[in-house]
């Protein structure tokens, strides 16, 4: 479902990938840990488009997603990092989610009973209904965030790509965000790509997590395969201090 | 008092008002919500820039404070995509750009310059009948845009990374923003002025914002307290014989600060 192969990106003089070769296949669970500056962000961005690596090649859905950018990113979904509604913005939760719809439906064509069906449904899924008319940014983080994942299931996505979406929730919120994923996987069999510090906070269900170092596969682990010791040589922190800061890691 | 209604020049004048009031109020909103307030202001310095170079190269000033405003909203977004920076950096380095052609002009022009100032301060009441037709134009035009994108609009103004991520063509939206809101600056320098067309980009969509968090209606009361500041001005202007743009600005102040406090008292 996705094929990259061989790909550098550099920025500012920085390599950030480098010979950098992934596949990810339909329904695959991923996680992506690094150190930041790893080049997670970045290969997201390549993925759906928004980047085009400086060397190499990427298939997405066996198509070139830069050449093919539209048709591309209209079955992947994206949630950026720093996405929290600004409170200048006068946009309801249930506007946001027809975000998401506006790009299905496209150019001259308004949203029609079908796109208003589908952001019905995924405010219900997420567990977001009773909020549909509240102005967007006056709400939580952890709210924002399931206005974000609403937004993306009503696009009906194939692949999901999900940039640090835990930062800045306290821990409920994070475990509950979580469990949406998690749901969602399970319900919808997406192709989710989870990008993460928050390496006790993983959610359930992932079957594989693929360490970047230095713009490098530094690991590509399966849930049983994956322990301490590579992630002390992944952060080059020794044992003992990682296991203060992540305990008795376990996926 | 009533037999001013007769009057060709006055006639123009409510017209080109309401047509301000609309064309304005519509891209306040977009300026206020994409954050980027001082277009308004590199704008009609683009056009003043243009008047002065019009002036010093015998070629009419107004023909010219159009090519040079144009040219400025047309450049922004793009200057801004290539760069890399903000939109309002570029908006100033525009701006910056303007007064220096703009000054440099005016030490180089010998005789009467009062003519390259009269876009800066405009005169509602030297409106002729081909402005408002023109006026009329660009915002019937408007309208029809907004009918057309306003989910994509919508889309902008909520994430524009958010926007080209699910598919939609963000940057022809912002660009064609951007053009249109310079586009209706513009044309309005007769009316309002380079200087004074500042408040009223900014105050009747921020008290508009204060009143409500739907999007729609933010519109509606932009474009009301948009035609009531450019009407009052008018009016006062008429009555008190009172100059009609600084009228205009203390009015729709007025109305934001009305609309502040009735927010308060509401708990809104």
């Amino acid at each position: 479902m996705i094929d990259i192969q061989e790909i550098s990106k550099t920025f500012g003089g920085k390599e950030v990938l480098s010979n950098f070769s992934l596949n990810i296949k339909k329904q695959d669970f991923v996680a992506i840990i690094g150190p930041n500056g790893a080049g997670k962000t970045t290969l997201l961005k390549i993925i759906n488009g928004f980047l085009i690596p400086d060397s190499g090649e990427v298939r997405v859905f066996d198509l070139d997603p830069f050449k093919n950018g539209l048709a591309v990113r209209k079955k992947i979904g994206f949630i950026f990092q720093n996405e929290f509604v600004s409170k200048n913005v006068p946009l309801s939760v249930k506007d946001i989610v027809c975000v998401g719809r506006t790009g299905v439906r496209g150019l001259f064509k308004k949203l029609d009973e079908n796109d208003f069906i589908s952001v019905q449904k995924s405010l219900e899924e997420v567990g977001i209904k009773e909020l549909e008319n509240r102005p967007a940014g006056f709400l939580s983080g952890g709210e924002q965030r399931k206005v974000s994942i609403a937004r993306e299931l009503a696009r009906d996505v194939e692949i999901l790509l999900l940039d640090e979406i835990l930062m800045n929730l306290d821990p409920a919120s994070q475990m509950e965000i979580n469990s949406l994923i998690t749901r969602i996987y399970e319900k919808h069999k997406l192709t989710i790509v989870f990008v993460t510090h928050l390496l006790r906070y993983l959610p359930e269900g992932i079957n594989r997590v693929i360490a970047l170092k230095n713009g490098e596969v530094f690991g590509d682990f399966s849930h049983d395969d994956y322990n301490l010791k590579d992630l002390s040589n992944l952060y080059d922190i020794n044992e003992e201090s990682l296991k203060k800061y992540v305990g008795d890691f376990k996926l | 008092m009533w037999e001013i209604l007769s009057y060709n020049y006055f006639q123009n004048a409510l017209m080109g008002s309401v047509l301000a009031g609309i064309g304005l109020g519509i891209v306040g909103v977009w300026v206020v919500l994409l954050r980027i307030p001082f277009v308004g202001v590199a704008i009609s310095h683009a056009a003043f820039a243009g008047s002065v170079i019009g002036l010093l190269f015998g070629v009419d000033p107004i023909v010219m404070a159009i090519v040079f405003s144009l040219a400025a909203s047309i450049s922004i977004g793009p200057i801004a995509e290539k760069s890399g920076l903000e939109a309002n950096i570029i908006i100033g380095i525009i701006f910056s750009l303007a007064l220096g052609i703009a000054f440099l002009g005016l030490g180089l022009i010998e005789g009467p310059k009062t003519e390259a100032f009269n876009l800066i301060w405009g005169s509602i009441l030297t409106l002729s009948r081909i402005n408002i037709y023109i006026n009329a134009g660009i915002t019937f035009f408007m309208i029809i845009f907004l009918l057309l994108f306003g989910k994509e609009i919508k889309a902008v103004f909520y994430n524009r990374e958010v926007a080209m991520a699910s598919g939609i063509p963000e940057k022809f939206i912002f660009f064609s923003l951007l053009f249109l809101s310079g586009f209706v600056i513009c044309l309005n320098l007769n009316t309002i002025g380079g200087i004074l067309i500042f408040s009223l980009l900014i105050n009747p969509p921020s008290a508009a914002r204060i009143l409500t968090h739907e999007l729609s209606k933010m519109y509606l009361l932009s474009i009301i307290f948009a035609i009531v500041s450019c009407l009052s001005g008018l009016f006062f202007s008429y009555v008190f014989s009172v100059p009609s743009g600084a009228t205009i600005i203390i009015v729709s102040s007025l109305i934001f600060i009305i609309s502040l406090i009735s927010r308060g008292r509401n708990g809104h």
